[in-house]
Formats: structure tokens, C-alpha cells, sequence
């Protein structure tokens, strides 16, 4: 083979690369589409109703671009034109995540999703054979139909705290609501309804009626006065919700509406109401010479624990009940007693000095702790035999020793 | 050839017949060079080890009967092994030596030293002992393994007071080991001071009374 004939084979093989178009070694993504050693090429940019035709098999994949401007809901659906090809069709971000999938069977696939605006990808790859296909990508047309809904804001509040409600009315239809009748219905053992109030979207001094609450449940009318109407979203009424137990309130409002003559009852929305524990705290001060950790136990599980800071002050938070509190610091016995945390109140225990020489942590200051600080004179490590934490295990380290020698622990914390 | 099977036979025998005596590898037991004492002197109470690894240090605790003995000091031959003085407790003995570095151990590690108090039939107890190593983390561990082996050592000590009481120098620095008295209250007083103080005071006021009579009578005159 001379130099004419390979550059004519090089030139050859250009060519018919570039008829199949531009493609990428594909990298092992997750778990997602299965491509291992295949290409994918990618294909033009996508748009509604129209028919795309693409060709797969194990060693190549097809992927297409699609943009949305604005949130919706589509189908893509494929169909084998030739070949044994079960497709599988795999909806990636514009970071080639996978985020949605449709598999495929014998010879087609469907994917129906519901995306937000932005850049997507629309992979087909085979699930098995090859072949040809074609793709279609339809807008499903989303039913829009006028919803009650209930809004809590927070959604989430500590045991006494409150909420504040609102009723919402949306796609009221053309022409609007000349009244509306909300009943509402609550868990009364775990949250309290009060201040319900019209928010005004039936016009200004509508016609208003409240029944209740009472019995987990409250019915409010509103009419629009001199012939003033709801023709538009918002908010019908508002109201505070209390919260009084620990638990997941549901509140929902059943709407019926009047264009005019006769009530139609509305899709309602309910929202729920995360109710949790008040948090209490416990806090006082520990004073040791090294850092001193602070720990709450409920039995023998650790609650919550903490370091004090420069001056030796603490503060921790959990649900309220009995915890053991243990203070205890490296080279130091450790301090033990108990608390009893309420709901939303701050408890402070008495200040305590955690005494200095419990060098290997066994609750007693005995002569193998002394030992630990002359077999390591003048040394650093281990750390917790520098009781006077100064970088130095020293005679000084002794003598906070000697003051406690033969102390037990866990000393009593009271 | 006949006599030396004969003479292996009889090692043989011999060998089978003696009594193996068990010494554990590593032990430590006290000794005393004599157990009869006069009131007043010095008491040598030899604190022995035998360890077949180095140590970074040894603790004892040794019980007595501080109405008989008193307790003077420790101190060990060993170089590199220094007392750690801690809190002494009556009638114990509470002694522990370390060292930063790994020494031998083999033969007398510690001599403590009482003084007699008074006629007397007592023990000094060998309470608890340890060879002590540096472990992995660099805390001070005992050895294990280790056996305490002499005990308890009785004493008699008679009323006689000793003439005089030349001691053996010590074997290395001393480790004090009184007891610290507890803090008596500054603002009280002895009683015989307080009783002084009060006999002085009616003196005074006595003599004051007298001089003012004396003074009275001279100016009448």
C-alpha cells in the first residue's frame, strides 16, 4: 500500500464518521443508561408534534436536545421502524443526570413527565437488539381546574406556637364566584382555629358568616356585596392555628362555589401543620483546665453533647424528660448528675470544677495516673497527662494530681 | 561403659526425684535484715523484684502499724527511677517510682526505712506492688503477671531504747513519706497559754488596785 492509497482509506473513514455525526466515547454514568463502551451521538433539538427518526444499536445511542421554556407536561414515545430494537427511553438535566425513564416493550416506549422549564436531554438507547425508530414529543394538555387550598405559614411550629392560615381560591374561571362556602375540618387535640377573618377577594364589605370552630371543624360563607365578585386568585380568608400536641394537624377546606344560582363543591388542597416538641435547654458552667465536654444520656444513649467555651459556659438543647448530664475532660474525673429538662424552660445547673489527675480514665486518681507523668516527664503526650494543659507534662501536672490523690469518680454534679 | 550408664541413670534419678520449685518470672516480695528492734531505731524494710523485661517504674503500698513504726522515707538504688512524692496515708506506705526510660530491674528496688516508736509485736505488710511499663498510648500500665511473693515480715520491738542509731547511707534520693499533719485552727490557743494569759491579766488589774490604795493612804497623810 503506497502513500495515495492510505491517504485515500484515512480520508475514507472521515467520511463516514461525518455522515453519522459527532461522536463521544461515553463514560460510565451512575446507574443510569447503561453505556458502557457505546457512543452516543447526539442528535438536532427537539420541538412539539414533530416525528424524529434515529437508529441504535448496543455500540451507538441517540441523544436529543429538548428546551423548555416554560413547566410541562409531555410525552415522548418511540416506535421501532426496523430491526428487533426494544427501546429505552432515559430524560436527562442539563448535567446528564437521569431524572426520569420510560422501558421499553418489544417495540416501543413511552415516557410521560412533568418538568420545570430549563435544558433536557432525551436519550434512546436499545434495552435490547437494534433498529430504527421513531420519536414523538406531545404536550399533554393539563386540565386546569379551580382549587381551595389551604397555605400554612410556618408549616412547622414547637408545641404553644402558631401558624397563620390562609384559604386560597385559584383558576377561578372567567365570569368569577359570586360566593363561597368553606368547611373546614382540623384535628382539635392537637391544634386550636381562632381570628378567622375575610381576606377580601369577594370585594370590599362582602357579606360574611363563621360557624364555629368548634368539634374540629368551621364552616366560613362569603358573598360579594353589590354585585362585587371573586374573579380572580387569591386569598378568600385567613386564620391562626395553635398548635397544642405534638403530631401532623391536617386542616383542610372543602369549597363549594356560586358563579351564580346554584353552590358546585371544588378540588380542595389541604396543607398539615408539622407540630414539634419545644425544645428546652440546660446550661451552666464546668471549669477544668482542658476542654471540657458536656453530654446529655437518655439511659445510655447520647441525647446531645457539647464543648463549653473560653470561660467554661455551656449550653445544650433537647425534648424535654430526665437526662444524666456528664462533664468530663481528658486527665480530669468526670462530673455526673442528673437533670429534668421542661418543655421551653432553661435549666441551669450548678457550676462545678472537674478535679484534675484521672490521667487514664478509669473514675480514680491513683499512683499508676502519678506513674503516667513521670515515666513521661517533660514530655507532651499523652496529652491528657498535661493536666495544666501547658504543653508540658511537669511536677506542676503532680501537684494538681497530688491535691486530688485517691479521688473516685464520676463526682456527684448537684 | 557400665559405669557411665550407671552414673546417667542416677542424674536421671536424682533429676526426677528433686523437687522443681516454680519462680515466676517476674515477682516482688519484701525483706527485713533482722526482725528484732529496740524504741527508736531505724527499721530497713527492702522492697526485691525480679523482672525479666525492662520497667519505667514500680508502686508498692506497704501497711504498718503506726503506733509501732513510723515511717520515714524510700528511696531507690536504681538509677533513673525517681520517687513521685505523693499524699501519704497513716499506717501505709505509699511508694511509686518512675522513670522516662526503661531500666533493669533485677535484685533490690526500693528500701524503705521506719523508726521504732515503742515496745511493740507487729507486722509490715506488703499490701500490693507493681512493675509498671509504658504502654501503647504512653499510660503508665502494670506488668502483668507479676507475683507478690514474701508478704509480711513480724517485728518485736522492745521497751530498750537504742543507744545509738547508725544506719546504712540510703541507697538513693529519699521520697519523704510523713504524713502531713491536718492545719490546726490558728485563732485557738493552748489551753495552758489561754490559762497564763488570764493569770497575768488578774495580776494586773490586782496590782493597779493596790498601787490606787497605796496612792490614797500617801495623800490622806
Amino acid at each position: 500500500m503506497n502513500k495515495t492509497h492510505l491517504a485515500r482509506a484515512v480520508m475514507l473513514i472521515a467520511i463516514i464518521f461525518s455522515i453519522f455525526g459527532s461522536g463521544s466515547q461515553v463514560s460510565a454514568q451512575g446507574n443510569s443508561t447503561n453505556t458502557l463502551g457505546a457512543q452516543i451521538i447526539i442528535r438536532s433539538t427537539t420541538f412539539w408534534d414533530a416525528v424524529f427518526n434515529g437508529t441504535v444499536n448496543a455500540n451507538r445511542y441517540e441523544r436529543w436536545s429538548l428546551q423548555l421554556v416554560e413547566a410541562e407536561n409531555f410525552t415522548i414515545s418511540i416506535i421501532t421502524t426496523s430491526g428487533n430494537l426494544t427501546p429505552d427511553i432515559y430524560l436527562l438535566d442539563a448535567n446528564e443526570n437521569q431524572i426520569a425513564v420510560g422501558n421499553g416493550s418489544i417495540s416501543s416506549a413511552l415516557l410521560t413527565t412533568n418538568q420545570l422549564a430549563g435544558d433536557y436531554f432525551i436519550q434512546v438507547q436499545p434495552q435490547t437488539g437494534e433498529g430504527t425508530y421513531l420519536m414523538e414529543i406531545t404536550r399533554v394538555e393539563q386540565v386546569v381546574e379551580p382549587t381551595a387550598s389551604v397555605m400554612l405559614n410556618p408549616a412547622s411550629v414547637l408545641v404553644g406556637g402558631t401558624s397563620a392560615g390562609t384559604v386560597m381560591l385559584t383558576n377561578i374561571p372567567q365570569g368569577g364566584y359570586a360566593s363561597a362556602e368553606f368547611t373546614c375540618s382540623f384535628d382539635p387535640a392537637l391544634v386550636s382555629i381562632s381570628n378567622i377573618a375575610d381576606a377580601g377577594l369577594f370585594g370590599s364589605d362582602p357579606a360574611a358568616a363563621i360557624n364555629g370552630p368548634a368539634n374540629g371543624s368551621f364552616v366560613f360563607a362569603v358573598a360579594g356585596s353589590n354585585g362585587q365578585r371573586a374573579t380572580s386568585d387569591g386569598a378568600v380568608f385567613t386564620f391562626t392555628v395553635t398548635a397544642l400536641a405534638v403530631g401532623e394537624a391536617e386542616i383542610n377546606c372543602v369549597a363549594r362555589v356560586s358563579a351564580g344560582g346554584s353552590l358546585t363543591t371544588i378540588a380542595s388542597t389541604p396543607a398539615t401543620l408539622l407540630i414539634t416538641a419545644a425544645e428546652s435547654t440546660v446550661n451552666g458552667t464546668v471549669l477544668a483546665t482542658k476542654p471540657v465536654t458536656v453530654t446529655l444520656y437518655d439511659g445510655n444513649a447520647v441525647e446531645t453533647s457539647g464543648l463549653v467555651d473560653a470561660n467554661g459556659n455551656f449550653t445544650l438543647t433537647a425534648p424535654a424528660g430526665s437526662y444524666s448530664a456528664v462533664a468530663s475532660a481528658p486527665g480530669f474525673l468526670r462530673a455526673q448528675g442528673n437533670v429534668v429538662l421542661t418543655s421551653g424552660v432553661t435549666t441551669t445547673m450548678p457550676t462545678i470544677s472537674l478535679l484534675a489527675g484521672d490521667i487514664d480514665g478509669n473514675d480514680v486518681i491513683d499512683q499508676f495516673d502519678a506513674l503516667t507523668i513521670g515515666i513521661n516527664y517533660n514530655l507532651a503526650a499523652p496529652a491528657a497527662a498535661d493536666l495544666n494543659n501547658d504543653g508540658t507534662i511537669n511536677v506542676l501536672d503532680l501537684e494538681l494530681l497530688a491535691a486530688n490523690y485517691r479521688d473516685t469518680g464520676p463526682t456527684a454534679w448537684q | 561403659m557400665k559405669k557411665i550408664a550407671i552414673i546417667f541413670i542416677l542424674l536421671l534419678s536424682l533429676g526426677l526425684v528433686l523437687p522443681v520449685k516454680a519462680q515466676a518470672a517476674e515477682s516482688i516480695w519484701i525483706t527485713a535484715s533482722t526482725s528484732s528492734f529496740k524504741t527508736g531505731e531505724t527499721v530497713i524494710v527492702t522492697v526485691n523484684g525480679i523482672s525479666a523485661s525492662p520497667i519505667q517504674g514500680m508502686t508498692f503500698q506497704i501497711r504498718f502499724d503506726p503506733a509501732c513504726l513510723k515511717a520515714l522515707n524510700a528511696a531507690s538504688p536504681i538509677p533513673g527511677l525517681n520517687g513521685l512524692p505523693l499524699p501519704q496515708l497513716e499506717g501505709l506506705v505509699d511508694a511509686s517510682f518512675a522513670s522516662t526510660t526503661p531500666v533493669i530491674a533485677n535484685g533490690i528496688l526500693a528500701e524503705v526505712r521506719f523508726t521504732t516508736l515503742g515496745e511493740c509485736q507487729t507486722n509490715v505488710t506488703l499490701e500490693s506492688a507493681a512493675l509498671v511499663i509504658k504502654n501503647e498510648s504512653g499510660f503508665a500500665a502494670p506488668l502483668p503477671g507479676v507475683a507478690l511473693g514474701e508478704k509480711s515480715i513480724p517485728f518485736a520491738i522492745s521497751a530498750e531504747k537504742a543507744a545509738s542509731d547508725e544506719n546504712p547511707p540510703l541507697l538513693g534520693t529519699p521520697l519523704p513519706l510523713g504524713v502531713e499533719p491536718e492545719a490546726s485552727s490558728p485563732a485557738s490557743l493552748p489551753t495552758m497559754t489561754t490559762i497564763i494569759l488570764v493569770a497575768i491579766g488578774v495580776f494586773l488589774i490586782f496590782g493597779i488596785f493596790v498601787l490606787i490604795r497605796i496612792l490614797k493612804r500617801d495623800n490622806s497623810a
